[in-house]
């Protein structure tokens, strides 16, 4: 397995379809175990149990169940649908979300491609499932599947900058746009190092995340007391799960390796200790992630869902005028902090 | 005044504005107080009653499902007229029954064929239970029969009859309590004649409906004129609550039943009312169980005759007011110690130790004062094994009563589903 | 899904399909009276219906597999009623909750009232009671569950059977 591993960043035919392969059993079964997690975690954070018999023990086997039963549902287009669009929606908001990972260095090689410009590809390929959103809510026919792609659309613009700045804030701190290269740039204490700069680009990040994802606190484009579920009222069976309930929960796994990898310093050990580098890069990696995904799903039941004008407001008059901010700051301090400060 | 209210003014102005700034102080605080109580309520225990394995104990009381008890049904109707979603479907034919002797006359019976509770349409209101004169419906915990076939959902008789196992059986009486018809047991003998304290009021069926009127003034219930003994013997029971020595027959018109029989015992000097009229007054104030002692002794009739020729009723005596025996002070110190010992919560031992002053300031001999512990309350059942009720006495005299309930114990097993 | 009615499935994998349909069955809330409170209490912390796989999650009928509907069916609400259980894709299931839905209950004689809302779609389970428990609709959910592991996936498929159950016309009792 080392030698693979070591191997791994070679191009070669068959080593690229076996990452291939990876990557897409890697993902669904990631978003099947986070499906899972969101349901026991929401569960336990409201003093309840979730699924308990799906499987039998502890009902791990409910996305599974769910799986399986939606790809045999009745797939239900509506007749004023704009039916090709309708049809190929889903794959538009689900595939971006699989290039992800093509990114995300689970270990120091263990990466499928080491782009020299992996964070700029990383923030241009997480917007476009806006953009299939947008094709379903358009392409529904429906009222309130329009409105909800529009205000899914409109959240992107918002959120969308937050996030590029405060990546573009963790980018000239590490000096590089490749992802390997900023989780070795990092220093310890990985998210309070440059003190200050870091959380903050963190909180902004998240917050700018979970709206991207539309996650509740910041789920308005699926607001089902006002909307139904916004783009994907009229979706059903296969198109559904893959276009809004695989593609929620792989996208929130995405975004937690980006977090992990951008602020919480990757596959690194959280302690630089010598004896620490023999657990290997991947466990850290999932211990990180596990924080993460628990971060996304814990704010999801604690925080009330916000107005429309108080996204736009909290994006435009908070996050952007701070994400700048950070940015001066960061580069007040690469181009103001001593020398001795820095390693 | 206005000075007054200018300064509330202010001073909700000054905690307005306070609070403002504190808020604006800890902004963001709220955010992450929330996500505290989210995560606190992540290690706490969960709620959760995980039913198929875990059965709620419900209520004795429950309203799952009606059953019935065929045996006692005689097609009297009355369930299918109260019911007020008809719901209830009865046929029964007429049997002709040879006389019971020779030349008598052939008998006619209600043969019950049909009966049927509509449970798609039941509301669950309870009327045909309660009408039920002679205890053929019964109230079950089961609601476990939820079907496929909405015509599956009208239970017939068999079925009915199959929840009578899941019925539980009527809760036991409380200690002391009187079964209709039961002769009441002798009278206490014990000197205290403090009988409504000693002896909670309200404690039994019987009693519930007794107590107000017994312990009421003379002044309020009829006179001893219009007490006639007879009347007084059928009334109905008397209540245990006054249950007193009959000794007390003597004793003043307008003070409480238990107040005046403790003076009696107390030696106190009988007042010239009381010498002149004392049965009459006596039976005035308790009509029931005054009269009932008076009619033990024999010597009712004149007693009651001098009542009603003097007339002292109509003029009720003055109270004597004796002289305290007790240091209310001690008393209510006492009192209120001993009640907290046994364990009465502060506010009910406070109650008590007053209720004690007060009998000590008036002189009222002060029995020893109750002290509530903890009575079983008759619910139902956690594993379908009950305590046999403990009956009062024999059953009831006048109406024949039929037995309730079934009495092997319930199963939670043998419900349809199982 | 045409392939469905045609092939017969190996047996595996139509125990495979009758499992994920049994546990996982997204449910669609139509409370309209008292019996929606009690529904509310059934799906909230106390008795959980996750637990079983009927996750309250869809606002759509469009991802929903069961319709529960508890509460009064006025004849101005059996249109919408309707109208969402024909919204929902196949295969779907029905859960009748409470007298009122089950066949009109206090209301049978009611002129607004729909004498249950099986007269509007076929009902798979019918829960009993004014309202029912909780536990009596979780009870219904086991019951249907139960159902849906001995069906025939593709009897299912073929087209569902909307015999609606002939209802016995509430008469007077003989007796009277």
């Amino acid at each position: 397995m080392p030698e693979f591993i070591q191997n791994f960043e070679l191009t070669a035919w068959w080593i690229l379809a076996i990452k291939l392969i990876v990557v897409l059993t890697v993902v669904p079964v990631g978003a099947l175990a986070g499906g899972y997690a969101l349901h026991k975690v929401m569960a336990h954070l409201q003093h309840r149990l979730g699924p308990m018999y799906a499987g039998g023990f502890h009902g791990w086997a409910q996305t599974l169940a769910d799986g399986i039963k939606f790809v045999l549902k009745e797939d239900i287009i509506p007749e004023k649908a704009d039916k090709p669009v309708f049809k190929y929606a889903p794959a538009i908001i689900f595939i971006p979300i699989l290039l992800l990972y093509l990114v995300i260095p689970v270990d120091r090689r263990l990466i499928v491609q080491d782009l020299d410009v992996g964070l700029f590809y990383l923030l241009a390929v997480s917007s476009i499932p806006a953009i299939g959103i947008l094709m379903a809510g358009w392409s529904s026919a429906n009222k309130y599947a329009l409105i909800g792609a529009l205000r899914s659309a409109a959240q992107l613009i918002a959120y969308e900058l937050p996030i590029v700045l405060s990546a573009a804030t963790v980018a000239m701190l590490a000096g590089t746009l490749s992802v390997v290269g900023i989780v070795e740039a990092q220093d310890w204490p990985f998210l309070f190092w440059p003190p200050g700069i870091g959380l903050i680009a963190f909180i902004i990040f998240f917050a700018g995340s979970v709206a991207e994802m539309n996650l509740p606190p910041f789920d308005m484009p699926v607001a089902e007391s006002e909307i139904i579920t916004g783009a994907f009222t009229e979706y059903s069976g296969m198109r559904f799960i893959f276009g809004y309930f695989f593609a929620e929960t792989a996208h929130m796994i995405a975004f937690s390796g980006l977090a992990v990898t951008f602020f919480l310093g990757g596959y690194r050990p959280i302690v630089p200790w010598e004896p620490l580098t023999v657990i290997p890069g991947i466990v850290w990696f999932m211990l990180k992630l596990f924080v993460m995904v628990f971060l996304y799903l814990w704010v999801r039941p604690t925080f009330p869902r916000l107005r429309e004008d108080q996204l736009q407001k909290f994006a435009w008059k908070g996050l952007i005028p701070g994400s700048l901010g950070l940015i001066l700051v960061a580069g007040a301090w690469i181009l103001y902090a001593p020398e001795w400060l820095w390693h | 005044m206005a000075l007054d209210e200018r300064e509330v003014q202010r001073e909700m102005d000054a905690a307005a504005h306070k609070l403002r700034k504190e808020k604006k102080r800890t902004y963001g605080i709220g955010l992450l107080k929330g996500l505290a109580v989210t995560l606190r309520h992540l290690f706490k225990h969960n709620t959760v009653i995980e039913y198929p394995d875990v059965k709620q104990d419900l209520p004795s009381r429950t309203r799952g499902v009606i059953a019935l008890k065929e045996e006692n049904c005689t097609v009297c109707m009355l369930c299918a007229r109260e019911c007020p979603d008809w719901c209830i479907y009865i046929d029964s034919h007429k049997e002709t029954l040879p006389p019971k002797r020779a030349g008598g006359r052939p008998r006619k019976r209600n043969v019950l064929d049909r009966f049927a509770i509509d449970y798609a349409l039941c509301m669950y209101c309870g009327i045909c239970v309660e009408v039920c004169p002679y205890d053929a419906l019964f109230w079950s915990r089961e609601f476990e029969y939820a079907e496929y076939d909405i015509r599956e959902l009208t239970h017939e008789k068999e079925k009915l009859s199959d929840w009578m196992a899941t019925v539980l059986p009527p809760p036991a009486l409380e200690e002391g309590a009187l079964l209709p018809g039961q002769p009441e047991p002798p009278a206490p003998a014990a000197p205290s004649g403090d009988g409504a304290a000693a002896v909670p009021a309200g404690d039994t069926g019987a009693a519930e409906m007794k107590p107000a009127s017994a312990a009421r003034p003379a002044t309020q219930t009829a006179s001893a004129a219009e007490v006639r003994p007879e009347q007084a013997a059928d009334a109905p029971k008397a209540p245990s609550a006054v249950q007193e020595p009959a000794g007390s027959e003597h004793e003043q018109a307008p003070a409480p039943a238990a107040t005046s029989a403790t003076q009696v015992e107390e030696g106190q000097p009988p007042t010239k009312a009381e010498t002149e009229a004392p049965a009459g007054s006596a039976a005035a104030t308790e009509p029931e169980a005054q009269t009932r002692a008076v009619r033990e002794s024999g010597d009712s009739p004149s007693a009651t005759a001098r009542g009603e020729a003097t007339g002292e009723i109509e003029t009720p005596a003055p109270a004597a007011v004796p002289t305290p025996t007790e240091d209310p002070d001690e008393v209510y110190e006492t009192v209120l110690k001993d009640q907290l010992e046994a364990g009465s919560s502060p506010q009910v031992a406070e109650a008590r130790a007053k209720v004690a002053r007060v009998k000590a300031e008036r002189g009222v001999r002060r029995a020893p004062t109750p002290i509530e512990t903890e009575k079983k309350v008759p619910s139902a059942p956690v594993t379908g094994h009950f305590t046999e009720p403990v009956p009062g006495g024999a059953p009831a005299a006048e109406e024949p009563k039929p037995e309730q309930g079934p009495v092997e114990p319930t199963d939670e097993e043998k419900g349809p589903d199982g | 899904m045409a392939v469905m009615e045609k092939v017969k499935l190996p047996k595996p994998a139509a125990w495979a399909l009758n499992w994920s349909r049994r546990y996982s069955l997204w449910v669609m809330q139509f409370g309209l009276a008292c019996c929606g409170i009690e529904m509310g209490a059934a799906f909230a912390s106390k008795f959980d219906v996750i637990r079983f796989g009927v996750i309250p999650f869809p606002a759509s009928p469009r991802q929903a597999d069961l319709l529960v509907v508890a509460g009064t069916v006025t004849d101005k609400m059996a249109a919408p009623l309707k109208r969402v259980y024909d919204q929902m894709p196949e295969p779907k299931y029905v859960i009748s909750m409470g007298s009122c839905a089950n066949c009109g209950g206090p209301y049978w004689d009611s002129y607004s009232v729909t004498k249950g809302c099986d007269q509007l779609m076929p009902v798979d389970v019918y829960v009993p009671g004014c309202p029912p428990r909780p536990e009596a609709l979780l009870q219904g959910i086991i019951r249907l569950q139960a159902k849906i592991d001995g069906e025939d996936i593709q009897e299912k498929w073929k087209g569902h059977d909307t015999l609606i159950p002939h209802i016995p016309e509430p008469g007077l009792a003989g007796g009277i």
